[in-house]
């Protein structure tokens, strides 16, 4: 199958795949792989509306983009983030998350006149770096976080929690921890200092 | 129940736990036809332990269903052990009520099932010395113990040679060396420590590996660990200590084992014209039917609250108070380990180095505090836990950057060398730490819930204050750079060190047990859990537990054996 025979094949999905900018041209079965873990994820998603989940999708792949190791997307972070919102979080941590959410995409369209996902790439990386460049570097004591939670929302904070729990999300799902990361569930034996 | 079941007994052993496991393997060998009474169900290891399960095999990715731990297990979820693979293995929160006052958490962390916490626990195993034995003595807190270093050791030495401890020797009076199967390795960078401290403090503050319930080589038909890493979530190889692996086996072995689950004990009750106990009352936990079973010794080891719980809720017209609680002491002086304040860092240096492999074990710095100087703020001191490691991917979302190459790099490399270090500290009894039954609230199986009154007071606030400090000074002895101390704030509970319901005495007046963990009041009970503790030390408790319920069996074996309870 060509580029062209699958997108032709997959127009009755394109509607649901906002991003589609942002794919790569190149690699046609990658291209492929992510289109369909995309339509799957999408058609599940029970928490997230289309517009959050486009948003978080373009920041997690921005994130953990695909290269010659699958990216975020094809890793299901967004569906794996939906089913955690849907039925683990507390209510409160969900709200939080959603405004975080929001509070990005009121910052994009404060500085480009548009959400994350319409601005121009320039644009998308140069928001994503500053919030990342406001990112804690040590975990908040207990204190600090209730102390925060009292605060309003703002799209550093919104960014920080995100990047945690894409960064959980993709590093926890089987294609990663099973094909990508190297530790043996078995090790048989424990040497405390080994040559990396 | 069954017809067939006996209701007889030599001995009743309350509780499967690291205590009740114990004695049912010690009385049992020593000829007693014992009944071991668990509250909660039966676990099997096949279907039960978790360890090898990969996060990605779970639904939440290890992230678990905060709603339905927050909903079930508000408590219990504290402990990060009750994890989305094993909360199974904590109690639920409302079929186990119990209450404190609001401005005073007290988290009471429990595991009801065969093995009870010896499925869960920390692994960690000291011996205590005289510095601990002779300190309510020496420093006119609460009452002096009733034994000394000499009484024990030689039941150290048993449990020991027994469980398999593996471990370093380092010839330190305030931390007796134990009968050590080989130590696990300090990696390059606690090494590093090490020698650092070693420069700056010589033999005062000394690193060394933690001492472990964990076969580092085969030992008694079990297999030496395979450095899986998550003990806390079960063990088919049985390489940690459990009841489970360990004293459960022994003591079935002997074919004088009654093994009853969903066994929930009420009461003890009592024979006011023999003056003794004569059996316990049990509720099923499945029928919620009422039974009485008989024996001629009973050993309460269904933990430290638990068994007081258990003594408070067996009145009579000789004990209104209690059974064996003339003293009022039953219940009283409830302690806890202080701990998660210390410090940690950033260890530059040694990046073409790394482990293999999941120690499940860290390093341990004896007490160093109030061992030959003293110290102008506290008595008595503390430990230290800690361990080295270098962050995979975890590190991500505190690291700055984005794109293909922070994924490969979280892929592929690893963080600096970060230290941890925090202190495990002493907690002093007082009179005024104490539970009492709840007037109204009750159980699922229909007991009386708890009423718990426990706060840290001064001393321990100083104490978990030191501990950042010295922390840190051993991380700048190191060369650590970004130290960062805490003090996590933890409630008094959370350390599931929780003890001294039933202390031990000289005197029956200001105490519940005797020195054979003897009800001073009933000869033929014993309670040989956290209960019976007459000052905490800080050392991880749980090999002082085995060591005295070995000991209580012993006796009472000899007692029974000359008629004497």
């Amino acid at each position: 199958m060509d580029r062209r025979q699958f997108l032709e094949a997959i127009a009755g999905i394109s509607s649901i795949v906002p991003a589609l900018a942002l794919l790569p041209a190149t690699d046609p079965g990658a291209f492929a792989a992510t289109l369909h873990a995309r339509a799957q994820s999408t058609g599940a998603l029970r928490t997230l509306n289309p517009a959050q989940d486009a948003t978080l999708d373009a920041i997690a792949e921005m994130l953990l983009p695909q290269s010659d190791t699958v990216g975020a997307r094809a890793a299901g972070v967004n569906r794996f983030i939906d089913l955690l919102l849907s039925e683990s979080m507390l209510e409160a941590d969900r709200e939080r998350f959603l405004e975080g959410l929001a509070a990005i995409d009121a910052r994009s369209q404060s500085l480009y006149g548009a959400a994350l996902v319409a601005a121009r790439r320039p644009d998308q990386e140069a928001l994503i770096g500053a919030l990342d460049a406001q990112l804690p570097l040590n975990a908040p004591t207990a204190a600090e976080r209730a102390a925060l939670e009292r605060q309003p929302m703002t799209a550093e904070r919104g960014y920080a929690t995100l990047k945690q729990l894409v960064v959980f999300a993709y590093f926890t799902s089987e294609p990663v921890a099973k094909g990508l990361i190297d530790a043996p569930v078995i090790p048989g034996r424990y040497d405390g200092c080994v040559h990396v | 129940m069954s017809t067939s079941e006996p209701i007889e007994y030599d001995a009743i052993v309350v509780g499967s736990g690291i205590s009740g496991g114990w004695a049912a393997k010690e009385l049992t060998e020593r000829g007693l036809r014992t009944l071991l009474l668990e509250a909660g169900p039966p676990i099997v290891p096949e279907r039960d332990y978790v360890e090898h399960v990969q996060a990605y095999s779970l639904r939440y990715h290890g992230y678990g269903n905060l709603r339905q731990l927050h909903e079930q297990q508000p408590i219990q979820s504290q402990t990060g052990a009750c994890d989305e693979w094993v909360s199974k293995f904590f109690v639920n929160d409302h079929d186990n009520p119990y209450r404190n006052d609001a401005d005073k958490p007290f988290l009471w962390i429990r595991g009801r099932h065969v093995g009870g916490r010896s499925l869960m626990w920390g692994r960690q195993v000291y011996r205590w010395s005289d510095l601990d034995f002779e300190a309510n003595a020496r420093d006119g807190v609460a009452v002096d113990w009733p034994i000394r270093y000499a009484d024990i050791a030689p039941w150290y030495s048993h449990v020991e040679r027994f469980i398999g401890v593996s471990g370093q020797q380092e010839r330190l009076a305030q931390l007796p060396d134990g009968e050590f199967i080989a130590p696990m390795q300090l990696n390059c960078a606690e090494l590093k420590v090490r020698d650092a401290m070693q420069q700056h403090w010589g033999r005062e503050r000394v690193l060394t590996i933690g001492r472990v319930a964990i076969l580092t080589q085969p030992h008694l038909g079990r297999a030496a660990c395979h450095y899986c890493g998550p003990c806390w979530r079960g063990c088919i190889t049985r390489s940690y200590f459990s009841s489970n692996g360990v004293t459960l086996p022994a003591a079935q072995a002997t074919g004088r084992l009654t093994l009853r689950p969903n066994s929930v004990v009420a009461e003890v009750l009592y024979d006011e014209r023999r003056a003794r106990a004569s059996g316990v009352r049990v509720v099923d936990a499945d029928s919620m039917r009422s039974l009485e079973f008989k024996a001629r010794v009973i050993f309460l080891c269904a933990s430290a609250l638990e068994s007081a719980r258990i003594l408070l809720n067996s009145k009579s017209g000789r004990f209104p108070a209690g059974l064996a609680n003339s003293s009022g002491e039953l219940g009283r002086n409830v302690m806890d380990h202080p701990f998660g304040a210390g410090a940690e860092g950033t260890l530059p240096g040694m990046e073409e180095h790394k482990t293999f492999g999941n120690r499940p074990n860290g390093f341990y710095v004896p007490r160093f505090r109030n061992v030959r100087d003293r110290h102008p703020k506290f008595i008595r001191g503390y430990g230290f836990q800690g361990g080295a490691s270098r962050e995979g991917w975890q590190r991500g979302a505190r690291t700055r950057g984005f794109g293909a190459q922070f994924k490969q790099a979280l892929l592929r490399d690893l963080g600096p060398w970060r230290v941890g270090i925090g202190g495990w500290g002493e907690c002093l009894p007082r009179p005024d730490n104490f539970i009492a039954l709840h007037p109204t609230l009750k159980d699922k199986w229909g007991v009386p819930a708890l009423n718990i009154h426990c706060t840290f007071g001064p001393n321990e606030r100083e104490i978990l204050k030191d501990m950042q400090v010295t922390a840190a000074e051993c991380l700048e002895a190191a060369g650590a750079r970004d130290i960062r101390t805490f003090d996590e704030d933890y409630a008094p509970g959370l350390c599931i060190h929780e003890m001294g319901t039933a202390r031990m005495g000289w005197d029956p007046k200001t105490s519940v047990l005797n020195r054979w963990n003897q009800a001073h009041e009933v000869p033929n009970l014993f309670v040989t859990d956290g209960a019976c503790m007459t000052s905490s030390a800080n050392q991880n408790p749980s090999i002082t537990y085995m060591a005295l319920t070995a000991r209580a069996c012993h006796y009472a074996v000899e007692q029974l054996k000359r008629r004497e309870l």
